[in-house]
């Protein structure tokens, strides 16, 4: 069983699921998207992960960087303690592809930094 | 390019973040010379918010904060009726002349419109009467956003996170994802501040401990900080002796609230219960041709919809600098039971109006807009909670008479 804050609207359902062999029951939901959000966040919770990666030789020490899909939460800490010992080379733009299998991950610039004058 | 002397323009947008980017963009598609001034970058604060949930509602998918600030610097781009300049506004006067200080000098801006656009500060560790020492070691929860996320640099590996404002959670993730470990975030209010979401994905998600009712009473370590002593809270946020405790830290860092920017206003009203320009629903303030949207007006929970309010706020300043914003009457719209603040306070009559309600209490019921005679002239119905702003728009017809909006539990 697992318990939930229902993030649907700020009515804030405390939501329990549970399942067994045959079935996933949501309950304390007040509508139809509290048991949507319960039954995902039961059996599969995915986030996009969000981090900086290094940069060398660029006007900036670090770039913005995000994973292309959402990973399972499990990935979450794992990719992101990764990605921060990474560095790449000046320039990045934004929508690079910074690596494109980081633990199984795809993994991306957000935003762009220019080589050091 | 150097500037000197002065500088002529339509519409004078004075910040580059997501409200001053959308002014800019709406202004120029009336037609208008415009003229953006930013201090720092165009983007503003989005480009410190590396996480996603930005673009919701404007663009439909989830976008990180410099993701969202491209899409929308990109409607700038080639405009021959956009200047932007990189320099920061030190004064405006009600006759909408700006003195502007920049790397290529100093001149002077005079416009038919301005749109103030310039965000808002944070309360800071001065205004909340913590006892103790004064160490090394606390940041603004904005502040570590940026020693983080744009210096790529840490502000400590053992964290206290006091409030729980959206930044502060948000930080709070940030510090766990760089290996760093938040001992706990603490909240004086019996409720969380940030949204419903935050709270789950950035807290529940690493299990970091969110303590309600809890404030820190003092701070010890000199010349850095070592730890914070925390307490529980009664329900007028005295200290309940007893409670105190001590949790080791190497950074404290505050989430206690935004107050919007308003040095600028040329001696116009502000408003109390929002600590932003007093407006009316086309966005002016009660300086002739000045404006004012986002976090500069009132404090917002979405990028989206500080892009909102700026889109509209530079196409009335558009509009007013070539004289075809018409005057209206307005009528007024007051605060009632269980509101906290209201904006705009008064609405063109006759015209289609959004209002942004924030309210003191989380409920279950009825938010209600009532004339004078009580007639519930139109109403929303649902969950509310004081950290998620509830947006009503209300039709012409419904804009003829003062009203009064208040929550009813139902």
């Amino acid at each position: 069983m697992k318990e939930f804050t229902c993030i649907m609207c700020p009515r804030g359902c405390r939501l329990t699921a549970d399942s067994d062999l045959y079935e996933l029951t949501v309950s304390g939901n007040a509508c139809e998207r509290g048991r949507e959000y319960a039954e995902s966040e039961y059996s599969n919770p995915v986030r996009t992960v969000t981090f900086n990666v290094g940069v060398s030789g660029g006007e900036r020490r670090v770039v913005s960087a995000r994973t292309a899909r959402p990973v399972p939460l499990s990935k979450v800490l794992p990719v992101a303690r990764l990605a921060r010992r990474m560095t790449v080379f000046a320039p990045v733009s934004a929508g690079d592809v910074l690596f494109p299998s980081l633990l199984g991950e795809k993994i991306i610039a957000t935003s762009s930094v220019a080589k050091a004058e | 390019m150097s500037f000197s002397g002065i500088i002529r323009t339509d519409v004078l947008v004075i910040g580059g973040g997501a409200a001053g980017l959308a002014a800019a963009a709406a202004a120029a598609d009336v037609g208008v010379r415009v003229v953006l001034v930013e201090s720092e970058r165009l983007g503003g604060i989005l480009c410190r918010c590396i996480h996603d949930g930005f673009g919701l509602t404007a663009y439909g998918e989830s976008l990180t904060g410099p993701e969202y600030a491209s899409r929308e610097i990109v409607k700038l781009e080639g405009r021959r009726n956009v200047d932007i300049i990189i320099g920061t506004v030190t004064s405006l006067s009600s006759a909408l002349s700006a003195e502007v200080v920049s790397e290529g000098g100093c001149f002077e801006v005079r416009a038919r419109a301005v749109v103030l656009a310039t965000g808002s500060r944070e309360r800071a560790f001065g205004s909340l009467d913590i006892g103790g020492t004064r160490p090394a070691g606390i940041f603004t929860a904005g502040a570590a956003q940026r020693i983080v996320n744009e210096d790529g640099m840490s502000v400590g590996r053992r964290i206290v996170i006091l409030g729980s404002g959206d930044i502060g959670l948000i930080m709070a993730r940030r510090f766990t994802l760089e290996g760093a470990k938040v001992e706990a975030v603490l909240e004086i209010a019996p409720r969380p501040g940030g949204l419903a979401r935050n709270v789950a994905q950035c807290l529940g998600d690493f299990r970091i401990p969110l303590e309600l009712s809890t404030t820190v009473a003092e701070v010890y370590g000199y010349p850095r900080i070592e730890g914070v002593v925390a307490a529980k809270v009664d329900e007028d946020r005295r200290i309940i002796p007893g409670t105190e405790r001590r949790i080791a830290c190497d950074a404290l860092v505050l989430s206690v609230g935004l107050i919007p920017i308003v040095n600028l206003l040329p001696g116009a009203a502000v408003d109390p219960a929002t600590g932003g320009a007093e407006v009316d629903s086309r966005f002016m303030t009660t300086a002739a041709g000045v404006f004012s949207c986002g976090n500069a007006l009132h404090i917002n929970d979405l990028a989206d919809n500080v892009s909102a309010e700026g889109a509209a706020a530079g196409r009335s300043a558009a509009l007013f600098a070539i004289g075809r914003l018409e005057e209206a009457d307005t009528v007024t719209v007051t605060a009632g039971e269980n509101v906290a603040s209201v904006v705009p306070r008064r609405i063109a009559v006759g015209e289609e109006a959004t209002v942004w309600v924030r309210l003191k209490k989380s409920l279950v019921g009825t938010l209600a807009f009532r004339d004078a005679d009580g007639y519930n002239v139109k109403d929303k119905k649902g969950a509310m909670a004081p950290n998620e702003m509830i947006a009503v728009t209300l039709a012409p017809s419904q804009t003829t008479r003062p009203l009064t909006v208040s929550a009813e539990e139902t």
